[in-house]
């Protein structure tokens, strides 16, 4: 359990700090929402567009390493012996 | 406006109806009416999941909202899909292994406690009614774009259709409507925005040429929100209340020459039918310095926009969590492994939706920007498919458009019916079939009164609000109920109150109109960015303050929501 919550927290972590960071750096660095790639503002990319892939990859990762501790886990216990402990 | 709109929105109504009947033969029990006895596969689950989401909001609102507001309202739908994912991380597993119906239950099976079953019925029926009061507006304004019925008759509409059919079929029925209704709108949303990118690629800035100037289908007033100058490219026929060229009218009839006006902050014009669609000049693509800004101009005012993005942001991203509609789904995930990929596949589909409303926001900015000046931002989207495509394609996709957005509006104000009128009879009421029939119909009736008073707000916003409402109360519950074993009723109780209370009067207190500008009406407007830190807070250290209270079985309980399936089917008979 602490395995997981660490696990969750490191992914929570990294995907807030991605998307919650970008107000502040476009806020103290302004010339970041002129720039414009190809005629597209990079705000519009970045908010429209860019966030979502960022978003599946971390959540492919934490379901990944969440399946992996889980059967780690129940190796351990071995599941036929008796109840696990409490 | 067309019959091939009318066509479309009676075609997916009865589709619905009739999907949703067939699973009549299949509920039977009040376990099957609740959470379709729990035994849905993640595809079709989360297509289900994703197609009661996709709201109103998703659909009209946040396109509208970038037009009018700029780019910053694309946080609304970065939060939307960032919540699945905050939700996937942080409870999706332990909730579904845990095996209760509703957050009341989950908090009376963690903490034991009625008291709290009481208080988390009541949050529930709050959040549950916040969150329908945007989908009967939708409706409300789809069906005034597209049979010109007044706004009263849409929202009516909806609420009889979804209180019937949810008290006929249950939500059996629910799971395969929602997921046809997942498919359904995306393909009402992409495909007209596709088709509407290659046309305007084709003749780019069609609105330029004199001979297509659009004009207004039937009389429309247009309420001057701020100081405006706009130009008409014809002269036209209006009623003017209000400051207009420096002259102040009251309600006369004026024939406004061709070329450019100004009008004052407050002002009203009713154009005529058939009189050309002004252009605001604030809205000219040349001026793009304010649109392209990455923060969220708050509802009531310009000011502190980095403070109401980090509301909005908050609100969104934690708010899924917490959302009673959403949760119960959960349930019916055979077990936590699936529960997970579920999650994540409502990710991918949620990903998918967001990037047209993009689009078609963009689309509209470019070449119609005149819808802004012309129309309720709301209905921006079902406008748009008719002035850039005009004849018969453009009236088809019009169509196409219009049903979907329906099948927003019904899908999850069927999902929020469902959950409040189970609230409702499960909690609150004696249980049973016929209850929860009754709830249904009585609950549904009470969102639609309440729906016809709030016609002035845009959809994002109120969906916004619901999510915040959700954030500060239910989100620490499930979280903290989860993750730390020191969470006690007293401190939960009082971080529900807290939390949910301050945000609720916060913005109830907008909605009167209590702060209009500065710091207050940003922290009244989207209070989620202090309303969330002070649940967690009040929930923490109340906790602390009567450890003696901790459940006596909040090791067992852990264990439960911890425990992969594989091991627990061992140790449980039966989860």
């Amino acid at each position: 359990m602490r395995a997981q919550l660490g696990l969750s927290l490191v992914c929570l972590t990294f995907a807030l700090t991605v998307t919650a960071s970008f107000p502040v750096i476009a806020a103290m660095v302004p010339a970041i929402t002129r720039i414009t790639v190809a005629g597209v503002p990079l705000t519009l990319i970045v908010l429209g567009f860019a966030f979502y892939p960022v978003f599946l990859a971390v959540g492919w990762f934490y379901n990944r390493h969440a399946r992996q501790l889980e059967v780690r886990f129940t190796s351990l216990v071995d599941p036929v012996s008796r109840r696990p402990d409490v | 406006m067309s019959d091939a709109a009318v066509g479309a929105i009676a075609f997916v109504t009865l589709l619905t109806i009739m999907v949703g009947a067939r699973g009549i033969r299949v509920a039977r029990t009040p376990d099957d009416f609740m959470v379709a006895a729990r035994q849905v596969p993640p595809a079709l689950n989360a297509a289900a999941i994703s197609g009661e989401y996709l709201s109103a909001a998703s659909f009209l609102g946040i396109a509208g909202l970038v037009v009018a507001q700029g780019l910053g309202a694309l946080w609304y739908s970065v939060g939307y899909t960032a919540g699945y994912l905050v939700l996937l991380l942080l409870v999706a597993a332990p909730l579904r292994r845990f095996g209760a119906y509703t957050i009341p239950d989950f908090a009376v099976g963690r903490l034991g406690s009625r008291g709290l079953r009481q208080t988390a019925t009541v949050l529930v029926l709050v959040i549950g009614w916040f969150y329908l009061l945007p989908q009967m507006k939708g409706a409300g304004i789809t069906l005034q774009w597209v049979l010109g019925t007044p706004y009263w008759v849409g929202a009516a509409t909806l609420g009889v259709v979804v209180s019937c059919n949810i008290a006929m079929g249950g939500m059996k029925g629910i799971t395969f409507v929602q997921c046809f209704q997942y498919w359904l709108k995306l393909c009402a949303i992409g495909i007209p925005a596709l088709v509407l990118l290659i046309a305007a690629g084709h003749h780019s800035s069609p609105n330029l040429t004199p001979d297509r100037a659009p004009v207004f289908t039937h009389a429309t007033v247009v309420d001057m929100t701020q100081a405006t100058s706009f130009t008409l490219t014809r002269p036209a026929d209006a009623t003017v209340t209000g400051l207009l060229d420096q002259r102040t009218y009251r309600d006369q009839a004026v024939r406004l020459p061709a070329g450019r006006h100004a009008a004052g902050a407050g002002s009203r014009i009713g154009f005529a039918a058939g009189a050309a669609v002004p252009v605001s000049l604030a809205m000219e693509p040349s001026s793009n310095e304010s649109w392209d800004s990455p923060f969220l101009t708050s509802s009531t005012s310009g000011a502190h926009p980095l403070a109401a993005t980090y509301g909005v942001i908050i609100a969104t991203f934690f708010g899924a969590i917490g959302l009673p509609h959403i949760l119960v789904r959960f349930y019916t995930n055979p077990d936590g492994e699936a529960a997970r990929r579920t999650t994540l596949i409502v990710v991918l589909l949620l990903s998918t939706f967001y990037l047209f409303p993009t689009v078609l926001a963009v689309l509209t900015r470019l070449h119609a920007p005149q819808l802004y000046l012309s129309s309720d931002s709301d209905s921006i989207v079902l406008a748009l498919p008719a002035l850039l495509l005009p004849g018969l394609p453009g009236e088809l996709l019009a169509a196409l458009v219009a049903a979907g957005a329906f099948a927003a509006f019904l899908s999850t104000s069927s999902g929020l019916l469902v959950s409040v009128a189970g609230a409702l009879s499960h909690d609150l009421m004696k249980r049973g079939v016929t209850t929860f029939r009754w709830c249904a119909i009585t609950a549904g009736a009470i969102a639609t009164i309440a729906a016809l008073l709030i016609d002035r707000f845009s959809l994002a916003l109120l969906v916004g609000w619901a999510f915040a409402i959700a954030a500060s109360s239910f989100c620490p519950l499930m979280v903290l109920g989860i993750w730390w074993r020191r969470l006690t009723r007293i401190g939960a109780t009082a971080g529900i109150v807290i939390g949910g209370g301050s945000c609720l009067a916060a913005i109830v207190s907008t909605m009167l109109g209590a702060a209009a500008s500065g710091w207050n009406a940003v922290l009244l407007g989207q209070p989620a960015i202090w309303t969330v830190p002070l649940a967690f807070g009040v929930m923490i250290v109340v906790s602390l303050l009567t450890q003696r209270t901790v459940p006596a079985n909040v090791g067992q309980v852990m264990l439960r929501m911890h425990l992969p399936e594989a091991l627990s089917r061992k140790a449980y008979r039966t989860s």
